[in-house]
């Protein structure tokens, strides 16, 4: 697709990619690399247009933005009119399991999220998300505080403490990988993301394990969805040439073929008839829930840069739960 | 006096290769560590060591002493790499010992065999290990056929029956696999060594073989025997890749784990740095003891 799109251009695609949104971002502002295109999530925006690395957009290289893209992303809350960015996949924070495995079924629960503190059958075979905002954010959700942007000391010790919980319960392994080890059962049930369980059914079955076997539920009202976005870097040399780009990952086919064929994460297109997909077979009924729908991203909840002291106390708690 | 410019004039690139790439390197650790941050958590490395701030060394000094945050991980990474090293000194010690001096026309095979798992990379080797030790590999379907798994469980090293589940003990197994030929090719030289006319001495000397082993070997191998320890426990003190691969839970972090969360995870580089620095140090500390019993030793054999 990368190739596509240079033959297209008469220019070469390279992909520098980093471990964490962290390492991407000292590397960014220190080591004076010139980006054209810098993908990336809306909580290191804010972070990205202080340290003036983006370069806000011209609309009208962007159309398929308008065209083709959901209309609640066209004026997102984080990137109001979106002068800086265009969305590029869209997914939710949920419980992925293997129904083979186990068996739970966190909608029929008060607090969905409860079914992973329930899941002492399956102590070790745990996933908790690599990652503070969602690993305390759930947390925070499953004690009942729907302000997952909050920096109080107390919501958070709350919720840390809720991990605690979960860590005698069930021995969570803190990773990212369920995209893998959930389809070849190293895990049995996790917090995950939708994409995934799309990206592990396409990807990583183990041969002779269907994917009917996994499930996923999201909370439908305030759970976290996210989307990653597309920027263009400040220091690009070829800025037409990166807004072209931008806009061509929003052409619905290449949208399609980027979800269903490579990366398993869904593009916000108005053309992607997710029943369709279903129908046809070519994504698992079982997953009809990975799917995000634009009343789902609607009621969702994002994640979102916290104040200077946010941060430190949410890094605090973190680190205090890895200490174990 | 023109030889010794000669081998000085051998020895520079290296010497520049080791400046440019630890010294400058761990200048730039302690700078950070010893830096501040912005405001947008980025650290901001103080390299004059006039502004140097030890605030997060404090902080990470804290940390680490008995009620601090970090204290479980500290006693919980003494006892991993106490266990491997023990661990490896049963297991390892009989390979050298067999491979140096009862091994005979096998001799080079065994030296072949156990330089071999160096062709492959020890992420590699780890990553080999998560799939034989899922719940239906291999390497756990063998275990549990030997009813291993459910000794181990009987003698609460292992908290039901999956290896991979946040268990202690696979860790210090993986430790121990990962590490062992370090031990063991510093002991196999060390046992190679040792003159095997002493030996006979002891023996026409009427000591039966136990006692001319504990006597007469063991005491001269000693200098080996620290060389592996020091060798394995240095890196495994810093080791987080065995950790996150065979168990990735909170309750089995190690110290290289701590350091790594606060690295990669946001607004606490700087501590991470702090932490680093302070390990340097205790590590340090071990390896001049190691330094000063071994000039004792060869002050010993010399004289």
């Amino acid at each position: 697709m990368l190739k596509e799109f240079g033959k297209r251009e008469g220019v070469e695609v390279k992909v520098t990619t980093f471990d964490s949104v962290d390492e991407a971002f000292s590397k960014l502002s220190t080591a004076g690399l010139e980006f054209d295109v810098i993908v990336s999530t809306p909580d290191q925006l804010s972070k990205l247009v202080g340290r003036k690395l983006l370069q806000p957009l011209n609309e009208e290289l962007v159309p398929n933005l308008k065209k083709n893209i959901w209309e609640e992303i066209h004026s997102p809350f984080y990137d109001v009119d979106s002068r800086y960015t265009v969305p590029y996949v869209v997914y939710t924070t949920g419980i992925g399991w293997r129904n083979d495995k186990v068996n739970v079924d966190p909608a029929s629960l008060e607090n969905g999220w409860n079914a992973l503190w329930d899941a002492t059958s399956q102590r070790g075979k745990v996933q908790l998300l690599d990652d503070k905002r969602e690993a305390l954010g759930m947390a925070m959700l499953r004690a009942g505080q729907p302000n997952i942007n909050t920096g109080s000391p107390e919501i958070v010790n709350l919720a840390l403490e809720g991990l605690d919980e979960l860590a005698k319960n069930v021995r969570p392994k803190v990773q990212i990988s369920a995209y893998e080890t959930l389809p070849a059962g190293r895990i049995t049930i996790g917090q995950m993301w939708s994409g995934d369980l799309l990206s592990g059914a396409i990807n990583y079955l183990p041969e002779g394990t269907p994917a009917s076997v996994m499930s996923y539920w999201y909370q439908p009202e305030g759970g976290p969805v996210f989307n990653d976005i597309l920027t263009v870097a400040a220091a690009s040399k070829k800025p037409i040439i990166a807004h072209r780009f931008l806009n061509y990952m929003m052409e619905p086919q290449v949208a399609y073929d980027n979800f269903v064929n490579y990366v398993g994460y869904q593009p916000p297109q108005k053309s992607l008839n997710a029943a369709k997909l279903f129908d046809e077979g070519i994504l698992p009924k079982s997953l009809s829930n990975a799917v995000v729908t634009q009343e789902a991203y609607a009621a969702g909840n994002g994640f979102l840069t916290l104040t200077a002291e946010g941060e430190q106390t949410w890094e605090k708690a973190w680190s205090k739960f890895r200490a174990g | 006096m023109a030889n010794r410019r000669i081998w000085g004039f051998f020895a520079a690139p290296g010497m520049v290769w080791l400046g440019l790439f630890f010294v400058v390197a761990f200048y730039a650790v302690i700078s950070v560590g010893l830096g501040n941050i912005n405001t947008l958590y980025q650290p901001i490395p103080h390299w004059n060591p006039l502004d140097w701030n030890v605030g997060y060394l404090i902080q990470a000094i804290e940390s680490v002493i008995p009620g601090g945050q970090n204290w479980p991980v500290v006693v919980r990474t003494v006892i991993y790499i106490t266990a491997a090293i023990i661990g490896a000194l049963l297991i390892g010690y009989p390979v050298a010992y067999y491979a140096s001096r009862h091994a005979g026309r096998w001799r080079g095979l065994v030296v072949v065999l156990l330089i071999l798992p160096f062709w492959i990379s020890y992420i590699m080797r780890m990553f080999a290990w998560t799939n034989l030790l899922a719940p239906d590999g291999y390497g756990s379907k063998f275990l549990s056929a030997l009813s291993i798994d459910s000794l181990f469980s009987s003698l609460g090293l292992l908290d039901g029956t999956d290896w991979l589940g946040g268990q202690g003990i696979t860790v210090v197994i993986a430790l121990i696999y990962g590490y062992v030929p370090f031990f063991i090719l510093p002991l196999f030289a060390s046992l190679d060594r040792i003159d095997q006319r002493v030996i006979e001495a002891a023996r026409d000397l009427g000591a039966p073989p136990p006692s001319s082993f504990w006597r007469v070997i063991l005491p001269m191998s000693k200098p080996g025997i620290l060389a592996g320890l020091v060798l394995v426990a240095l890196p495994m003190a810093g080791d987080y890749y065995t950790q996150t691969l065979m168990s990735g839970s909170p309750s089995t972090s190690m110290i290289g784990n701590t350091i790594n969360d606060y690295i990669q995870g946001g607004p606490d580089k700087s501590l991470g740095a702090a932490m680093t620095i302070l390990l340097s140090v205790v590590l340090l500390f071990f390896m001049l003891y190691y330094l000063r019993t071994l000039r004792r030793e060869q002050g010993e054999v010399a004289a």
